[in-house]
């Protein structure tokens, strides 16, 4: 009981913007921990893990790309010998509109995805013991750095069942993935903006632009969209911080309710006026 | 009579470059502000000198990851012996983080035995909107004839964690560098990075 009205005084004097904002404990409104999909493993089969972050209201982390202020978490893995770790898959982001800026991230709960490689000589009948140190910013009116070392133990068997978890499919399901073969997705530079088209086959009302490059296109603008009649038109305003043409605009298309995709766009020059 | 119409258009570009706001390449824009002991300054005042131009909150966990471990102090102290002028500027509002009346801060800066030329508070975020401000720290390098010349990031490692200080790549120390010996800056544009600027709203 104690604990609660300390540590909701800490969050009244942080949200007071006084320097007791610089000892709330991040603990207090993130909770970061380490979850594997199996409930045991085996010998060269790989599985998925994630670092999980369960955020109080109001409070976020950032995507890779955090737009105007912020920073993404990190995960530094203590795997044992012979584990492989594939790169962070991170789930597509949304667009966070604070009283003072728009950034790119998580609010509720955010699964951090990676898929471990146990080695083939594994030997079958101990635990396996992942272990991590994360770190991360989380962000409401201020920001609260964090620091914490994740750890899971898993059985190793024979062999192990391949089922997927709810919360992993879900997890999943908000990776972008490449865009599919056939897809004609391109960009033209105009005076203040790109205009993104992407070409699927079928209309789109809706669409939403994420770049994976900082410093592209103004993360406040609001993105008009025009459905095409094979798909949708987006209108980007440049960032003031654009010194260079642009060659290509990467980055992650969103089409609510929540598919995404990575999309590499060429950029053309804004020579040949022809609206399409 | 057709000089006259030129002198007109030279001024009125002139007068209006400072509008469009602070871009790398074009004109810094001018500013006036008060500093923690009431002084006032501005821009033009600096004509001919160096100006470095720090977006602080000392609340932030990444300006605290630069003053906690003696980096941004470090780098006030070894430029302004060299004769550039280093202005701090708090764009903090009333009631929000980072806001400070001029004793607090003077006592901030005493304690962390930081030495800027200035420290200018900016209440009202009139500077930080001139300039576009956007995180906290913020990093805004003016060469002798007033051209803005980088914007930017402190370094290139966009944590909050002081660890990584140690292996990266100070932008600004390489800018000033450059400036200071009258050559072009390499680096003049990069994303900063930091919490970001509590305006007024």
């Amino acid at each position: 009981m104690l604990r609660c009205v300390v540590s909701l005084l800490l969050a009244l004097a942080a949200l007071a913007g006084t320097p007791a904002a610089a000892q709330l404990p991040s603990a207090s409104v993130i909770h970061v921990s380490l979850v594997a999909e199996p409930e045991s493993i085996a010998p060269g089969q790989e599985f998925w893990v994630a670092v999980r972050f369960q955020m109080e209201k109001g409070w976020h982390i950032y995507w890779i790309n955090p737009g105007d202020s912020g920073s993404p978490p990190s995960v530094q893995w203590r795997l044992p010998a012979g584990f492989q770790a594939g790169e962070l898959r991170w789930p597509h982001p949304e667009r966070l509109v604070t009283k003072y800026s728009t950034d790119y991230g998580y609010a509720g709960q955010m699964l951090l995805l990676a898929p471990l490689r146990p080695p083939p000589g594994l030997a079958p009948g101990g635990q396996a013991e992942l272990a991590g140190t994360v770190k991360w910013v989380v962000c409401r009116e201020v920001c609260i750095p964090g620091k914490t070392d994740v750890a899971l133990s898993l059985p190793v068997r024979r062999t192990a069942p391949l089922r997927s978890s709810a919360l992993f499919d879900e997890a999943r399901k908000r990776i972008p993935q490449p865009a599919p073969d056939g897809w004609r997705v391109r960009a033209r530079t105009e005076k203040d903006v790109f205009v993104l088209s992407i070409e699927t086959g079928q209309p789109i009302a809706r669409a939403e632009f994420f770049p994976l490059e900082e410093q592209q296109i103004e993360n406040a603008a609001p993105q008009p969209a025009a459905a095409l009649p094979r798909g949708v038109r987006l209108r980007l305003k440049k960032s003031g911080q654009l010194l260079k043409p642009l060659p290509n605009l990467r980055g992650v298309i969103v089409f609510p309710p929540g598919k995404a995709y990575v999309i590499d766009a060429p950029v053309t020059g804004a020579a040949t006026k022809k609206s399409g | 009579m057709k000089r006259t119409k030129w002198t007109l258009a030279v001024l009125a570009l002139m007068l209006a470059l400072p509008l469009l706001g602070a871009r790398v390449g074009g004109a810094a824009p001018n500013f006036v502000g008060t500093d923690s002991h009431g002084k006032t300054h501005k821009l033009t005042d600096y004509q001919g000198k160096v100006v470095v131009l720090e977006w602080h909150n000392q609340g932030c966990p990444y300006t605290k990851k630069h003053y906690e471990s003696g980096n941004m102090q470090k780098l006030q102290k070894e430029w302004t012996a060299k004769g550039v002028i280093w202005l701090t500027v708090i764009s903090s509002a009333p009631g929000e983080q980072g806001y400070v009346t001029a004793e607090q801060e003077n006592e901030y800066l005493k304690k962390m035995n930081s030495t800027p030329t200035a420290v200018l508070l900016d209440p009202t975020g009139v500077i930080g909107h001139q300039y576009e401000a956007k995180t906290t720290p913020h990093m805004y390098i003016i060469d002798p004839k007033g051209a803005l010349v980088y914007e930017g990031a402190i370094d290139d490692k966009p944590t909050a964690d002081a660890a990584d200080i140690a292996g990266a790549t100070n932008f600004v120390q390489t800018a000033l560098q450059q400036t200071t010996a009258g050559r072009p800056v390499s680096m003049q544009v990069t994303r900063p990075y930091g919490c970001s600027v509590k305006y007024a709203k």
